[in-house]
C-alpha cells in the first residue's frame, strides 16, 4: 500500500498491481489530490488517507485496471447516503471528473 | 466458444460477482438463498470459462479468479467469517473481470 503525493514511478506501479495482478484499488482525496492505493481492501487506504490529514467527505474509491488502462468508480467506501451518494459507485460527474484527474496525474 | 462469446461470459461472470457482493454486503442472512443460486451459475460459466482458448494475461486472471471465488465459497460457509471482507472481494472481481473482457 502506497500513499502518492506525486508521479508514481515504474518501481511504485509495479508494486501497488502486485495484490491483484495488474489491478490497482485505490482511494482518492479528491481535495487534495493524492492517493493510497495496491491495498487489498480499500478500507484501509481509506484509513491511511484519514490518518494522514483527509476528510472521509473528500475520499472516493475506485480502480484501474493496469492492462487495459480503464478505470472504475466501485467501492464499498464510497456508500453515502447521508452525502448524497446511495450506491457504492461515485453517482455525481464531476466527483468522478475529479477522481479521473488525479488519478491521471499521479498513476496513468 | 467465439470471441464475443467468451467476452459475453466473463461479463456474465462479473455482474454475477457485483450481485453477490451487494447482496452479501447488505443483507446476506435474507439473501442466502439467492447468493447459492448465483453462486452455483458463476461455477457453471467459470467451468465453462476453463475450456475456453485465452490470450495469456486473460489465462492468468482465470486462474487468479478461479482461486479467489473458491476462497469466497469456503469462506461463506463459515459463520466466523467477515462477510464484508468476502463481499468486497467479489466486488473486486467483478471490477476486474469487466475490465479484462475487453482482452478476449
Amino acid at each position: 500500500m502506497i500513499l502518492l503525493r506525486r508521479k508514481a514511478t515504474s518501481d511504485q506501479i509495479t508494486s501497488l498491481s502486485t495484490q491483484y495482478s495488474g489491478y490497482i484499488k485505490v482511494v482518492v482525496d479528491v481535495k487534495r489530490k493524492i492517493l493510497v492505493g495496491g491495498a487489498e481492501r480499500h478500507a484501509d487506504e481509506e484509513q491511511m488517507l484519514l490518518s494522514d490529514g483527509s476528510k472521509q467527505a473528500d475520499l472516493w474509491g475506485g480502480g484501474i485496471d493496469w492492462e487495459t488502462k480503464e478505470i472504475d468508480y466501485n467501492s464499498m467506501i464510497n456508500l453515502r447516503p447521508n452525502q448524497g451518494n446511495p450506491s457504492r459507485d461515485i453517482m455525481d460527474v464531476s466527483v468522478r471528473n475529479k477522481f479521473d484527474a488525479v488519478l491521471r496525474e499521479l498513476l496513468l | 466458444m467465439t470471441t464475443e462469446e467468451t467476452r459475453q461470459l466473463i461479463l456474465d461472470i462479473a455482474m454475477n460477482c457485483h450481485r453477490m457482493g451487494n447482496w452479501i454486503a447488505d443483507d446476506y442472512e435474507g439473501k442466502k438463498r439467492r447468493i447459492e443460486t448465483f453462486l452455483s451459475q458463476t461455477r457453471d460459466y467459470a467451468g465453462r470459462l476453463e475450456a475456453a482458448q485465452l490470450q495469456p494475461t486473460l489465462r492468468a486472471t482465470r486462474e487468479q479468479f478461479l482461486d479467489a471465488f473458491e476462497r469466497s465459497v469456503g469462506e461463506l460457509g463459515n459463520p466466523s467469517v467477515d462477510r464484508s471482507a468476502v463481499a468486497e472481494r467479489l466486488m473486486t472481481w467483478g471490477n476486474i473481470l469487466t475490465h479484462r473482457a475487453n482482452l478476449a
